[in-house]
């Protein structure tokens, strides 16, 4: 599968989500975020060739991403933290079952002003069954929750 | 055997408990940062590069966003540099991304020092930071402790210090709301209700306490912090309702108590401390408690301080075995080292959570002071007598025998006067009295203990009066503290009365043994009459055990977690609690799960997301 471009906005997002030194000293040594970070860092793309693309309210949806796309969303958490500077979710998909430090996720973070979005977008997917996750964090909490219930989405 | 009573007595749970630090679930190891608007320097930002630079090409890529260098830490590739014109955050970073050389641009973040606050006691407080420190408590095991065995507040205060956005229900002895350390944290209820609580003792607005107990819990769950006075609650800032169920001896009755549990929740009340305990199951309290949870309030109570097992049934423990409750929480009690406290009841099953009980300071209701009421003066009895046998005796209580010295013999009031308890009897239709003056103006509450043994036949009892005045008690004008009739069986039975009615420069206490004309029996021995007498003022501070003391720790984190988590509900407040606390496989016999308070791991605790979806566009 070809590899969709980075772009300026997801670049953004990348960096903005890095900022925060918890999720940097924690990740930054395991884990491929999203497309920029992959490009820039030489991550390899995650198993299945499906890319993370963005988090609500970005545009770089479906139009910027080949492939198959899925909307997830979910229930908002209570905690105050993870609606607030530092918070937010990670969307873990793959199509092996469980959660692993090369899982690809999408990460949601926390927006000034709004409660934190609670839809996900996931494009560049391939045909078959993908195992979904959501995971919440806070600037106190980078480890985060522990995952949501497994949602397995066959795509086609 | 205690004499039957036609009301429930719930007594206070007097425990000490300490607190684990050792994990906590979902936290790093890492410091962080503070994550409020305040967190980072403005105009100031940290720039990674991919590999050394020169200090020409440095300088060119932080040119572009018309930034001056500050620090450059070559060796580790970062440069430290301030932005000199008006840019956004979002703006610097994303320009300076943009250069191949540069791997991330992050803000300069703020770091600040774990909360300390200046409360002069807080060095003693172990619960709240054990640094091993030796204390003056009466605990002896564990003390000192292991440092680092603590809710790891000093971590958590740097989340959260302020609850008063939860009202907590203390539901005890009252409170001395005038205390120095806890005036700027009691509810009142504004001009309609300038009250800060109710007395379900006394029936009046004022439930200032006359114990002590209820002031200790509340000063550990909401003393002043950082005040520089006294101690440091666990919620520096809150508001306290308090609520007096329990009388000046710590003793309360199912009318009180669920009145006063009534009154906490029609206030709002949001969390309630409840550091008693009974071995009935009473259907109106547990009804109440129900109610109270299906409308969203925590309940938080001791375990109790029996040393036993609440889920055998020959030592339950109420309301602790209410756990078909869903928002109550029964809490036993730790030690410096988080080892389980001696006194401390437990149950794998119905003792949810432990906490810091031993050698626990808190404010406190004024000067205790204890005097025992002689009976004897020059060898001869001091009390005032009528109707004969009434007498002084010193009895060796160790082997039974008469006479004797030392510590096993005991100057005793006695009727019959030749009493032994195991054979000589008292007279038919007799009406013995003896009773004395006490001057107990001095005092702001008195409780009286009596210690005694006694058979008392079928139509025979042993009353105990008062008069508040110079003569008999059982005459005209006295006023009952108790009728009693059965027998001790032999054991000695220790019974606490409330005397601050008394509290007049004649008060005059007595005994009387009224026989009728059958069966006689051993009669009284009584072996000590004790005045425990409470002055009350603002700035006492004191050292308790129990699992009562247990309790408000587990109520003050609940606090912390509810007020930073305004949308949490109580089911949301109490996994955090648990999902959050430290687990130790040596409490796992005895606590469920394990676990130890702490207040870190249950202000950074994240509940996972639900009602996940996911659907092909």
């Amino acid at each position: 599968m070809k590899q969709p471009p980075p772009t300026l906005q997801t670049s953004r997002n990348w960096i903005l989500s890095w900022s925060r030194p918890l999720r940097f000293f924690s990740l930054l040594l395991t884990i491929c975020l999203n497309v920029t970070f992959m490009v820039t860092a030489g991550c390899k793309p995650p198993a299945g060739g499906a890319l993370a693309q963005t988090s609500p309210n970005s545009n770089n949806g479906a139009s910027s991403s080949p492939g198959r796309a899925a909307l997830v969303s979910w229930q908002a958490n209570r905690e105050s933290a993870v609606n607030s500077p530092g918070g937010g979710y990670r969307v873990y998909y793959s199509q092996t079952s469980g959660i692993q430090s090369s899982t690809p996720f999408v990460d949601v973070p926390s927006q000034t002003g709004v409660t934190t979005p609670t839809t996900a977008r996931l494009s560049g997917l391939s045909a078959g069954t993908y195992f979904i996750y959501v995971v919440a964090y806070s600037a106190k909490n980078s480890t985060g929750s522990n995952p949501s219930s497994e949602q397995k989405l066959e795509i086609k | 055997m205690k004499p039957v009573r036609n009301f429930l007595r719930l007594s206070l749970v007097l425990t000490m408990l300490s607190v684990i630090s050792v994990l906590y679930t979902n936290a790093g190891p890492w410091v962080q940062p503070r994550s409020n608007r305040n967190s980072v320097v403005p105009g100031e930002f940290i720039v990674k590069y991919r590999q050394e630079l020169r200090p020409d090409e440095r300088a060119d890529i932080i040119g572009k966003v018309q930034a001056k260098s500050l620090r450059a830490q070559t060796a580790q590739n970062w440069e430290h540099i301030k932005v000199t014109e008006d840019r956004s955050t979002d703006e610097v970073i994303e320009l300076l991304s943009q250069d191949p050389a540069v791997e991330y641009v992050q803000p300069n973040y703020r770091y600040h020092m774990v909360a300390t606050p200046n409360d002069p006691k807080f060095a003693k407080q172990w619960s709240l930071a054990n640094t091993g420190q030796t204390l003056n408590g009466s605990y002896d095991t564990n003390n000192p402790g292991t440092a680092g065995d603590d809710l790891s507040l000093s971590s958590a205060w740097d989340i959260n210090t302020d609850c008063t956005k939860t009202l907590i229900a203390v539901v005890d002895t009252g409170v001395n709301y005038s205390h120095e350390d806890l005036l700027a944290n009691m509810w009142d209820g504004g001009a309609n209700y300038p009250n800060h609580g109710y007395d379900f003792v006394d029936n009046d607005n004022d439930p200032k306490d006359l114990n002590g107990h209820g002031t200790h819990v509340s000063g550990t769950i909401g003393a002043s912090g950082n005040n520089g006075v006294g101690i440091a609650g666990i919620c520096w800032k809150a508001k306290i309702i308090a609520v007096r169920g329990l009388d000046a001896t710590g003793a309360g009755t199912t009318s009180s108590i669920v009145s006063a549990l009534q009154f906490a929740k029609d206030r709002g009340a949001k969390i309630v401390n409840l550091s008693l305990s009974t071995d009935v199951d009473d259907p109106t309290f547990k009804s109440t408690l129900q109610k109270m949870s299906d409308a969203g309030v925590i309940i938080v109570v001791a375990a109790g301080n029996e040393s036993a097992n609440v889920e055998k049934s020959a030592s339950p423990a109420y309301p602790c075995n209410y756990t078909s409750i869903a928002n109550l929480l029964c809490v036993g009690a730790v030690d410096q080292s988080f080892k389980l406290a001696d006194f401390s009841n437990y149950g794998s099953k119905n003792v949810a959570i432990a906490a810091p009980g031993t050698n626990i300071v808190s404010t406190y209701a004024g000067i205790e002071s204890v005097t025992q009421v002689s009976f004897q003066s020059a060898g001869s009895l001091n009390w005032t007598t009528s109707g004969g046998a009434w007498a002084y005796a010193k009895h060796n209580l160790s082997d039974g025998s008469s006479g004797g010295s030392g510590t096993s013999a005991y100057d005793m009031l006695v009727n019959p006067s030749n009493w032994n308890g195991t054979s000589a009897q008292y007279s038919p239709s007799v009406d013995a009295r003896a009773y004395r003056t006490l001057d107990l103006s001095s005092f702001d509450a008195v409780q009286l203990d009596v210690s005694l043994f006694y058979d008392v036949g079928r139509g025979d009892y042993l009353n105990i009066k008062y008069l508040k005045s110079v003569g008999d008690p059982f005459a005209a004008g006295g006023i009952s503290l108790d009728q009693i009739s059965g027998s001790s069986n032999g054991e000695s039975t220790s019974l606490s009365y409330d005397l601050s009615n008394c509290r007049v420069a004649n008060c005059s206490l007595g005994f009387q043994l009224k026989s009728d004309s059958s069966t006689q029996s051993y009669g009284v021995g009584i072996y000590e009459v004790a005045l425990t007498a409470m002055k009350l003022n603002n700035n006492t501070y004191a050292w308790l055990d129990g699992t009562s003391m247990a309790t408000p720790q587990v109520v003050g984190v609940a606090a912390l977690v509810q007020s930073a988590n305004p949308n949490m509900t109580a089911g949301d407040v109490m996994q955090a609690l648990k999902m959050g606390a430290t687990s130790l496989a040596s409490l796992s016999n005895h606590i469920e799960g394990g676990r130890v308070l702490n207040a870190l791991g249950a202000l950074t605790y994240i509940a996972p997301p639900n009602a996940v979806t996911a659907v092909q566009e």
